[in-house]
């Protein structure tokens, strides 16, 4: 063939030599882009086993607004009296408000549950999802007249700072980098902030984080403190307790550094 | 701060829209003639550059002269 | 060229194209997307959202590298030319597939809470001198700008009204668009990234291109370094710019006189002409172009200009550079000084030899 005719002009006809190779050329790029679509498509890191029980549920139990908004049930695990979960309001935003008027009252609580390991919490239905309740029995009721406190002392601790409610299965994954800037938005939005550590045998435990004197970490402590170091690895350190099956550390803000 | 930023580019947005859509019914044909008579779809296509670029078209516009195009 | 606007000039070979790019990008989606889904399943399964944002993003980048290529791959094998042709239409569906990933992304990542999305996006992380937590998203928005100043600004009516030189330096911000975006890729999903496969691909492309554009960059620097030595002898104006017999007819080639422009020479009927290098349109190279119906033709994009005045022909009004040129024996020689767009010059005749 003439090399004056492998010529290309966009809008006339293609010389026979350059239709072949781009016959093979284009569909090859294309299938090389699928391998590599699915490669890492593959690759992705395993999002965990959180998952949220998208069924309406109902829980009986005692609700408490501080130091965050939760309901504490009977257990029915032994080693517990009662069993915590935390509540959670629709999106990005905690449960406070509607909590707040009922502190200490039993009361029933609809919505639905997510969980992970043996972190659940419930995400508070529309409307009224938090009314007084009288079904509990007395021996129940008597199980959670006040949580049982157990101080564990001083605690230094490597892991990552969570908001619990993606972490346990509103988004697969809610950790790491790429979910800092959700995880942010969720605990300053009132969602809880818990402390996930992964000791060597890939098991995780929970903290749910306050300030020194047990309260919720609200303001600039909140906003300065620890919000900067959401998602990140990072070493904390304070003064862990327990409270029925919950733990509690209360954070020195101050000795949060990234590693 | 991000407050002001956020404001500012919808200010900024908002004008280039008005003035998008002025620019691509009368505005293009002064600036350039060859775009007499050309399909609205055209001027769908130039309408987010100009959006983008609103102070340089507006600019260009005014300069055009006034004698041709739609005027 | 332009004579009237119309919303995209479409021939056969663009609608191929477009095709390719089409199916190319739904095909890509679907594998990526149908593979998260098989492969993390039950309690393990990835949210739908996330999974859609991540091949939306990669889909893009993946993009965005192809489009690199095609440059310096049509400068050193001319069989890539015809990817070139097209080459914004590839463009903007970048941007269309960068924007689905930010629109998710900042829906799902930025949205459901108490504050404007938007303004989550700027303040819900600042943590701009450490590296780790470096807020990447910023580098994904302002590259996602860019993308969207080029893709706004793609149709020829902004190459004419904006000026070639402005339009062309505007097009270039794509390569800080690369960069932001590697460490958009970098500082963000590569930090959380077990498996080490993202991490090489990445690296694989960046390398790549980068080769690319060396070689390619070093192939021009030689050319114009030759070109470098060729200067007018004292007192004279004309050049001795190469040989007759070293174009072939209805062909072109490309010299560098001293520091100036790049001149195109062209063989055609018993002719030789000079013209610039440089297309009006977008720049393209005419010495590597062909003379087809007796019109320089560009070979980026085709646009055509005749040889003896470097004007289109009618109805188009492109005008370049023409340069005055005389064939001694079977010598050229050009007088360097380039004459005003669309000036006419004679044409230097050839005493064609009958070859034995």
């Amino acid at each position: 063939m003439p090399e004056t005719n492998e010529f290309y002009v966009g809008y006339l006809k293609s010389p026979r030599t350059l239709t072949v190779f781009l016959g093979w050329a284009i569909p090859s790029l294309i299938v090389a882009a699928l391998a590599i679509g699915w490669l890492v498509s593959r690759s992705q890191n395993d999002p965990g086993d959180g998952v949220w029980h998208h069924e309406a549920n109902t829980l009986v139990g005692r609700v408490g607004a501080t130091p965050y908004p939760l309901i504490r049930v009977p257990s029915k695990s032994p080693g517990h009296a009662a069993e915590t979960v935390l509540l959670v309001s629709e999106g990005k935003h905690g449960g406070g408000e509607r909590v707040a008027a009922l502190d200490g009252r039993i009361v029933r609580v609809r919505g639905t549950i997510l969980e992970r390991d043996s972190c659940r919490l419930l995400e508070l239905a529309h409307g009224d999802a938090v009314k007084p309740d009288d079904s509990l029995t007395a021996a129940d009721t008597g199980r959670l007249a006040a949580p049982i406190i157990v101080a564990l002392g001083e605690v230094t601790l490597r892991g990552e700072i969570i908001d619990p409610k993606c972490y346990s299965g509103a988004m697969k994954p809610g950790e790491g980098k790429t979910h800092k800037e959700c995880a942010t938005l969720c605990i300053s939005g009132g969602i809880p902030p818990m402390f996930v550590t992964i000791d060597a045998a890939g098991r995780r435990s929970y903290y749910l984080l306050t300030d020194p004197d047990g309260r919720a970490l609200t303001g600039g402590a909140l906003h300065d403190g620890l919000l900067p170091f959401v998602a990140d690895v990072v070493e904390i350190r304070g003064t862990l307790e327990r409270r029925d099956d919950l733990q509690v550390l209360r954070v020195d803000l101050k000795s949060i550094r990234r590693l | 701060m991000p407050g002001l930023i956020l404001l500012g580019a919808s200010i900024y947005a908002t004008v280039g829209t008005l003035f998008g859509a002025g620019f691509v019914l009368r505005g293009v044909e002064r600036v350039d003639p060859a775009a007499l008579g050309a399909p609205w779809t055209f001027r769908i296509l130039i309408l987010p550059g100009v959006i983008a670029l609103w102070p340089l078209m507006a600019w260009r516009w005014w300069c055009a002269p006034r004698t041709r195009g739609a005027a | 060229m332009s004579v009237g606007y119309v919303s995209v000039q479409w021939n056969r070979h663009k609608r191929i194209y477009d095709a390719c790019v089409a199916g190319g990008i739904v095909l890509y989606l679907g594998v990526f997307f149908a593979a998260g889904k098989a492969l993390y399943t039950g309690r393990n399964a990835i949210s739908g959202e996330i999974l859609a944002m991540r091949a939306l993003a990669t889909c893009a980048f993946l993009m965005l590298n192809v489009i690199l290529c095609i440059g310096p791959l049509a400068r050193l094998d001319r069989r890539f030319l015809p990817l070139l042709y097209n080459r914004r239409h590839l463009g903007v569906a970048t941007f269309l597939v960068a924007l689905a990933h930010a629109a998710i992304a900042i829906g799902f990542y930025h949205g459901f809470g108490n504050v404007n999305p938007f303004v989550a996006l700027l303040t819900s992380n600042t943590n701009f001198t450490s590296l780790s937590a470096f807020p990447y998203q910023t580098l994904g928005l302002f590259a996602l700008l860019i993308l969207f100043l080029m893709a706004a600004t793609s149709h020829d009516f902004w190459l004419k009204n904006l000026g070639a030189p402005a339009w062309k330096r505007l097009h270039m911000l794509v390569y800080i668009a690369y960069g932001l975006l590697v460490m958009h890729v970098a500082l963000g999903i590569l930090q959380t990234q077990r498996s080490p496969w993202l991490a090489s691909l990445v690296g694989v492309g960046v390398v790549i291109v980068a080769t690319l554009h060396l070689i390619a960059g070093q192939r021009e620097r030689r050319h114009d370094e030759r070109g470098s030595q060729l200067s007018p002898r004292a007192g004279e104006e004309w050049v001795d710019v190469g040989a007759v017999d070293d174009i072939a007819d209805q062909r072109g080639s490309t010299v560098t006189v001293g520091a100036g422009e790049r001149i195109a020479l062209f063989r055609y009927n018993g002719c030789v002409s000079a013209t610039t290098n440089v297309c009006a349109h977008q720049g393209g190279p005419l010495g590597e172009g062909k003379i087809i119906d007796g019109c320089i033709t560009c070979p980026w994009h085709g646009w055509q200009y005749r040889p003896a005045d470097g004007r289109s022909p009618p109805p188009f009004a492109e005008k370049i550079h023409t340069y005055r040129v005389r064939v001694v024996g079977r010598r050229i020689q050009v007088d360097p000084t380039p004459l005003p767009p669309g000036t006419a010059v004679e044409p230097a005749r050839v005493e064609e030899v009958q070859s034995a």
